[in-house]
């Protein structure tokens, strides 16, 4: 059968997965702290039907031979870490990072990472997550606390009403090598991988790490118009890919009638 | 059958077409592939076939990716792979956890003088110059390989966005001089879509002729037998 029939299915199947990548964007538009993705395609193999720089039976060399491309197909979709815009909610335990780094939290007894500052407080005082995971290092607010003043280097100090000071305490955020190397487990929540590398520990402001803000959460790094932009290009790639499959198989049905 | 070699060339006129869908259809199946450079079958007759790629620039598409370039003008860059080096046009680049730089599949993006580029995984936000030097802060921590080949008809695709030398063969490539690095931006295809679209039409139409021909030539074939030699 007709070669052409496969390459464009890889075609519509690579405009599908483009969609999905896209629409699942869009769908986290208003999730804090998401990093958006993209879909990255490379060419498929290419099959050699006459091979260039041979040499014809009266002695000329071919320049250009015949290599007949086998479609598309993914390669990687990756994860862009640029900086979200940020809300200001004027939530004492809402956490925004200005720059690079991450939080950690304890999911269970596992260390993952995330960009999402929404924190609370548990019935224990200890500062948790949206899911209860408890934000690392542990920090816990003492009885009769009514204030709470985290500085954009991370110290987190807890004040009385009288504005006296009853206990402090360092923030730490974490730093990859490779933040697109990072494996996504959902709900907001990153873990190492080899291509990741390590978290190197650091304080906010020092060195490559962002600083804090205080009552303001990052909010999702999409952008609608370029979601919307890339849907286009999908559906009109996917639709472009069709026809081909479509005249292909007019194209064969025509050879079937050659025959009567 | 006084037929038989018109018979013949309209069925090598319809295989060509199909090979022409082939490739059409290769060209709009990557259409969203970064770097990727559209084909085109070119036949006088069938002897002398060839497929020749386009290596017009891509219109670029902006990212904002730090690590993505793009090059206007002409020019590749050097990867690392298996067999060799090969030149790519696709600049979707990553830094491995080690500082080293690699394209989507993994392969080592090649620096000036043919060594693999090693940036600072705890240095400074990248900032990569018009002529593809990376700098970290005021420190400049390599220089992208950007080369071109006098002869593009010895480049070959290689598949993952890849070209390599015909056969395999080593290729010869020079310093590019024009070009224009751009950072934070990739070079989309250069298929265009409406073209793409006329040149399947007309595939579709020719084979179509070469199909109503066969018809004709069978017709005739039948006439012969059935009603030349009948007596009256």
């Amino acid at each position: 059968m007709m070669r052409s029939l496969w390459t464009a299915a890889t075609g519509m199947s690579a405009e599908q997965l483009m969609m999905d990548v896209t629409s699942n964007n869009l769908a986290n538009v208003n999730t804090s702290g998401f990093k958006k993705s993209r879909a990255d395609f490379e060419d498929l193999l290419y099959q050699t039907m006459r091979q260039p720089g041979a040499t014809q039976a009266d002695g000329n060399m071919i320049p250009t031979g015949v290599q007949v491309g086998m479609g598309v197909r993914p390669v990687a979709v990756q994860k862009l870490f640029s900086q979200g815009d940020y809300q200001q909610t004027g939530n004492q335990l809402d956490l925004a990072i200005e720059g690079d780094g991450f939080f950690k939290v304890l999911k269970g007894d596992q260390e993952v990472y995330t960009r999402n500052g929404a924190y609370k407080l548990d019935n224990n005082g200890v500062i948790v997550d949206s899911h209860g995971y408890i934000l690392q290092p542990q920090f816990t607010v003492p009885d009769g606390t009514t204030s709470l003043v985290i500085d954009p280097s991370g110290m987190i100090t807890a004040l009385d009403a009288q504005g006296a000071q009853l206990s402090q305490a360092q923030m730490t955020t974490y730093k990859f090598a490779n933040n697109a190397g990072l494996y996504a487990l959902g709900k907001n929540l990153f873990i190492p991988t080899p291509a990741s590398g390590d978290p190197t520990e650091g304080t906010p402001g020092v060195g490559q790490f962002g600083t804090i803000a205080q009552g303001y959460l990052e909010m999702s790094n999409v952008s609608v118009v370029e979601e919307m932009v890339n849907m286009i290009v999908a559906q009109r790639a996917y639709e472009a890919n069709s026809k081909a499959i479509t005249t292909s198989d007019q194209m064969l049905q025509l050879a079937n009638q050659m025959k009567r | 059958m006084a037929y038989l070699w018109g018979f013949r060339d309209a069925v090598h006129g319809a295989i060509l077409e199909q090979r022409n869908m082939d490739i059409l259809a290769n060209n709009l199946a990557n259409v969203n592939t970064p770097g990727f450079k559209g084909d085109r079958l070119i036949f006088n007759d069938i002897m002398t076939q060839q497929v020749q790629t386009d290596f017009q620039q891509g219109s670029l598409k902006i990212t904002n990716n730090v690590l993505d370039v793009a090059i206007q003008g002409d020019g590749f860059f050097q990867v690392r792979a298996k067999g060799g080096v090969r030149l790519t046009r696709d600049g979707a680049f990553v830094m491995r956890p080690d500082g080293k730089l690699v394209n989507g599949a993994g392969l080592q993006v090649l620096g000036a003088g043919g060594a693999p580029i090693t940036l600072n995984p705890n240095g400074e936000q990248v900032y990569i110059d018009y002529k593809g030097g990376i700098h970290q802060g005021p420190e400049l921590v390599g220089r992208l390989s950007v080369v071109d080949v006098k002869d593009k008809s010895t480049l070959e695709k290689a598949g993952s966005n890849l070209y390599g030398g015909v056969n395999g063969k080593p290729l010869r490539t020079v310093p590019a001089r024009d070009y224009s690095i751009s950072q934070g931006s990739l070079e989309m295809a250069n298929v265009k879509v409406v073209n793409q679209m006329v040149s399947m039409i007309s595939a579709h139409r020719a084979f179509e002729s070469y199909q109503k021909a066969v018809l004709v030539m069978q017709d005739i074939d039948s006439k012969a037998a059935t009603q030349v030699g009948r007596v009256a």
